[in-house]
């Protein structure tokens, strides 16, 4: 099975949708050109036009002012031995059962013929993952994780109990996968009448009720927009030395944030502007102390006093070290 | 002079930069010394061209530093997939392909010479019946075409696949939008949501490393081989000192660390009798050798012996295990995030409830420092760490000791 294969190229998903469409009517040039770089890349318009205008790709013929296919609208191409290997590893991951029930998970796997998995479960480890993962087997977790994909999917609203907090009106944005805690959680629109008051991020593992509540929101709630104004004003600045591999680690580390880097002529190091969620910035304090001496948080004031409040605690527990009382084995407790 | 390319023949080529832009990003033209400027000229036009929202530059004393510039947690879907959709073809690929697709809507059989013959007579196309062929027994291998041999000839019709029945079911469709970002291969899924014309608009993604799609080639390889149970070979690139090495091995499994973004590899080395770990993206293109012997032995040993390390580190050949007591002071009231965190995270070690807001935490590993970047993130709440591994100790304290002078001492 070929991984790189021109078949899943989108050049060819461009054309699929040009033979498409000008199989109902000439297309002109400049609809071709929007519609190639609606499916492909932003140049992609000026390598595939000579090649239909030209006849180079004999697949239309000109008809008018435009170009029209020769062939019929493309029939859905079956899925390929690549694309079943790879939906069939899907159906043994465990959390497969959140969006498929075990008989369909059975039935599908079936159609599969003889085709082997692309990988088994058991070929990976993730060697630091939570301990106390969603259970995804849980009924009435499917249950809730279906309702909100539901409702996700439709804008009908739901009313929802976390902890303690009741919401009698909101609208389901978007679920969030964390892999490191392997947990979904569900990002919220806290209805007032008829337009959202807050944005809320809610654990579905915490969701104890969960029911429609009949009505559906009018206009779709623009989530970017709260993600991007939840952004700290000013990004992390970090110094970043190269010892002990740290420049490598750290590049790699806060790869998943949005980051810019460069080298410093003045210190002779990396320095590293993170964009960071107001609401990870323990998170993001926490990874900053994990490389120690190697990075060092230089900004902004806000974010480096609370680092340096968790030094000054460091450093006064360690003074005191001593002071904390031995314990015998029978005082000793098991977490 | 060549004319560029959106597309490109061979997927290593274009790695090393994307990697570039992506994780360090800090790179002007003067530092991509592997190939020529015009070779980074090119690379980084086709990569702006893939990735168009994501590119940005910035001009520094060095000279102009072209980056991606992507926030994991809010794309849909991971943007350096487009590399994977961006392989070249000739014009009888692109022709044969739609062509064939026509004239096989039909789901019945059809020759080569006749399907040679409808594409004369239909598009006006002259092709070798050579050409057609060897396109038909392509489609075949990929599995887009089914073959029915007779004694006089080979005749080709459209897979007529069962799985898409149940294409209609909304779950498969969602479990696809999902799996596409977390799952290895994720962009096999986003052709599969291409293909339906369908995107992921149910799910965001938190802390997720997208650069692992790079590395999905030399995965493949190995995994064919743990799948077979053949040894490989390969070139291994250190990222620290930029040396390369052959290694020789049994490739057993894959480690992820969730929280490095790193990928290993883990590879029994019969010449040294140890089991290696290498980073995924830093081997070479892989090579497949004989059949393993004592596989199941060897999966065995690493089950037994994966519990005491805490990262990829298998530890000296002496002294090869360490213990490792942290005592931490935590409030009990306030801070049950951290307690949380320190059983969630822990590794299943041992913690003790020693007196009132104190707790022990205590373990044995192979190699204590790797647990130390995990450990460091407990500061501000560790009132003391011992380790048997004395190294460990000393750099544990004298880390705490240039923090606090970096933030402390000198402001």
């Amino acid at each position: 099975m070929e991984l790189f294969s021109e078949v899943y190229s989108a050049y060819y998903r461009a054309v699929e949708h040009l033979l498409a469409a000008a199989c109902e009517r000439p297309l002109t040039a400049a609809e071709m050109e929007r519609m190639i770089g609606q499916y492909a890349f932003s140049e992609s318009a000026m390598f595939i036009l000579p090649k239909i205008q030209s006849g180079e790709w004999a697949l239309f013929e000109p008809q008018g002012a435009g170009w029209r296919s020769k062939t019929g609208i493309p029939p859905q191409m079956p899925l390929t031995n690549l694309q079943r290997a790879w939906l069939k590893a899907m159906l043994q991951n465990p959390r497969i059962r959140l969006f498929l029930d075990d008989d369909e998970i059975q039935s599908l796997s079936g159609s599969f013929g003889g085709m082997e998995p692309m990988y088994g479960q058991s070929d990976f480890c993730s060697f630091d993952r939570g301990l106390d993962p969603d259970d995804f087997d849980a009924p009435s977790y499917i249950a809730n994780f279906r309702t909100l994909l539901h409702a996700v999917r439709t804008r009908k609203m739901l009313e929802l109990c976390h902890g303690e907090k009741h919401y009698p009106s909101c609208c389901a944005l978007r679920l969030q996968y964390a892999p490191k805690e392997d947990r979904f959680y569900a990002y919220l629109a806290v209805m007032g009448e008829d337009e959202p008051t807050r944005i809320h991020r809610c654990a579905l593992l915490e969701i104890t009720k969960l029911e429609w509540t009949g009505r559906t929101a009018q206009e779709p709630v623009d989530l970017e927009a709260h993600l991007l104004a939840g952004r700290a004003e000013d990004p992390a600045l970090l110094r970043i030395s190269e010892e002990r591999g740290g420049l490598e680690r750290c590049m790699m580390q806060f790869a998943s944030y949005e980051k810019q880097t460069e080298f410093d002529e003045e210190s002779g190091r990396y320095l590293c502007r993170i964009f960071y969620d107001r609401t990870e910035e323990d998170q993001l304090l926490d990874e900053i102390c994990s490389f120690g001496r190697v990075v060092r948080l230089l900004g902004p004031p806000m974010l480096l006093e609370r680092l340096r409040e968790r030094l000054r605690r460091q450093c006064g527990l360690m003074e005191r070290a001593e002071t904390f009382l031995p314990y015998t084995e029978e005082e000793a407790e098991i977490c | 002079m060549a004319q560029f390319s959106e597309l490109i023949k061979n997927f290593d080529k274009i790695r090393e930069y994307m990697r570039g832009f992506y994780i360090y990003g800090f790179k002007v033209r003067g530092d991509y010394t592997e190939k020529s400027a015009r070779t980074y000229d090119n690379e980084r036009r086709r990569v702006a061209c893939w990735m168009d929202d994501a590119v940005r530059w910035e001009y520094s004393p060095k000279g102009k530093r072209v980056f991606l510039s992507l926030d994991s947690s809010q794309v849909r879907q991971n943007p350096l997939y487009a590399a994977w959709k961006s392989k070249s073809f000739t014009k009888n690929d692109i022709m044969l392909h739609f062509f064939l697709l026509d004239l096989m809507r039909d789901l019945e059989p059809h020759g080569v010479d006749e399907l040679t013959d409808l594409i004369a007579s239909r598009y006006g196309v002259l092709l070798d019946t050579q050409a057609v062929r060897t396109k038909l027994r392509e489609y075949e291998r990929l599995g887009v075409f089914t073959v029915e041999k007779t004694a006089r000839a080979q005749r080709y019709r459209l897979n007529q696949d069962d799985a898409l029945r149940h294409w209609n079911a909304e779950g498969l469709l969602d479990a696809v939008r999902f799996f596409q970002e977390v799952a290895p291969f994720g962009f096999i899924g986003s052709t599969i949501l291409e293909r339906f014309d369908a995107e992921n608009d149910l799910f965001l993604f938190k802390h997720h490393y997208m650069v692992h799609t790079l590395e999905d080639g030399v995965l493949y390889d190995i995994l064919q081989a743990i799948y077979e149970g053949r040894m490989i070979r390969f070139q291994n690139l250190s990222r620290r000192s930029g040396s390369v090495h052959t290694f020789q091995g049994v490739p057993l499994k894959i480690l992820t660390s969730l929280r490095t973004g790193r990928r290993y590899l883990c590879l029994y080395r019969a010449d040294v009798r140890r089991f290696t770990n290498l980073r995924l993206d830093s081997i070479g293109s892989v090579e497949l050798l004989d059949a393993a012997d004592d596989l199941d032995d060897l999966l065995g040993k690493l089950e037994h012996n994966l519990p005491k390390c805490w990262g990829v580190c298998f530890g000296g050949r002496k002294n090869r295990e360490e213990q490792l007591i942290v005592k931490l002071y935590i409030d009990e009231q306030k801070e049950q995030h951290l307690l949380k965190r320190l059983y969630e995270e822990g590794r299943g070690a041992q913690i003790l409830h020693i007196g009132r807001n104190l707790y022990l935490y205590s373990t044995v590993l192979f190699d204590a420092g790797e647990a130390m970047p995990w450990i460091k993130t407990f500061i501000g709440h560790i009132v003391s760490l011992e380790c048997t591994n004395r190294e460990v100790t000393q750099r544990f304290y004298s880390d705490l000791s240039a923090m606090k002078q970096m933030y402390l001492d000198c402001r």
